[in-house]
């Protein structure tokens, strides 16, 4: 496509735009006069029919093909790089490589967007493998704490279970029964810091 | 008659511009998704070029406004969530075909 700015491209530069409301009349499929109406109308500016015709085939025309036929060819070889087997994402790489070879006026190679179509498809793999890990390694971290909590638990029962036990011990046995006390303490890590009081001289703060 | 409405700064205006470029791309496309990078190609090719920052924006916008569809890259956690790919809806279609009509008020 040539770089030469036409009439109208001058134009959109005095009136950002106009190109564009210009291209969308064509879209729908508007007359040359539905353009000229509206640039008077909209741009107060007057163009002859014959400045708009050039741009319609000089420009606008060119460039919806340019479009549309980089989308054909890509949802071509999208076809023919893995008779079907590739998604929509992965046409719509291709298509992006096509424009990308056109603009480094670059000729597209088939052998290059088969190579580098199978490593997109080599890296969505390792990702999905990495996320298949990586919920595996939740699940065992969820089931490791369900574990640990259960322990907790049955610790918890025992020492209660102990401590009721303890509880029963007659009133004439009261001696026996606060040391065994304290030292259940000791061993489930309850215990209690000792009155500085009676602590020994040489051990008091 | 003519309706009323403010007049946009250029700054404005460019933005209104390259989305309604967007848009008609994605038409093309059909409902198909189209690379942010394709359409940052396309915007240099109609000679209105701006930055993948700038079109995150308009992507996200017209998002926020229905008119397109976004896809993005799986991210660790932590990352900004970069888009994988953009296709038109319904919406998008419809305010395209509203504004190919000469519809007043109706913009980008």
């Amino acid at each position: 496509m040539s770089q030469q700015h036409g009439a109208i491209e001058r134009l959109d530069a005095r009136h950002k735009g106009l190109r564009l409301d210009v291209d969308l009349i064509f879209d729908a499929e508007g007359t040359l006069a539905d353009v000229q109406a509206m640039l008077l109308e909209r741009y107060k500016e007057q163009v002859p029919i014959s400045t708009i015709g050039s741009y319609k085939e000089r420009r606008y025309t060119p460039q919806v093909e340019q479009v549309q036929k980089e989308r054909t060819r890509a949802k071509a070889l999208k076809e023919q790089l893995a008779d079907g087997g590739l998604d929509d994402i992965a046409e719509a790489n291709i298509a992006e490589q096509l424009m990308e070879s056109r603009q480094a006026g670059e000729r597209a190679s088939l052998q290059v967007l088969l190579r580098e179509q199978r490593e997109r498809s080599r890296l969505q793999l390792d990702r999905d493998r990495l996320k298949a890990d990586l919920v595996r390694i939740e699940n065992e971290s969820k089931d490791l704490a369900a574990k640990l909590e259960g322990l907790k638990s049955a610790r918890q029962r025992e020492r209660e279970q102990v401590k009721a036990a303890v509880a029963g011990i007659e009133p004439g046995e009261t001696t026996g029964k606060d040391e065994l006390l304290k030292h259940i303490d000791e061993i489930y890590g309850v215990y209690q810091e000792a009155d500085p009081a009676s602590l020994p001289s040489d051990l008091r703060g | 008659m003519e309706t009323s409405v403010p007049v946009p700064s250029p700054e404005q205006r460019t933005h209104e511009i390259e989305r309604g470029y967007i848009l008609r791309y994605l038409a093309v496309a059909g409902f198909k998704p189209v690379t942010p990078k394709t359409l940052l190609y396309h915007l240099r090719d109609v000679r209105y070029p701006c930055t993948a920052a700038t079109l995150a924006f308009h992507l996200k916008y017209m998002q926020e406004k229905s008119w397109v569809d976004l896809e993005y890259k799986e991210v660790e956690v932590g990352e900004t969530p970069e888009i994988l790919s953009v296709k038109i809806t319904a919406a998008g279609v419809d305010l395209l075909d509203r504004r190919r009509a000469g519809q007043p008020g109706v913009s980008f």
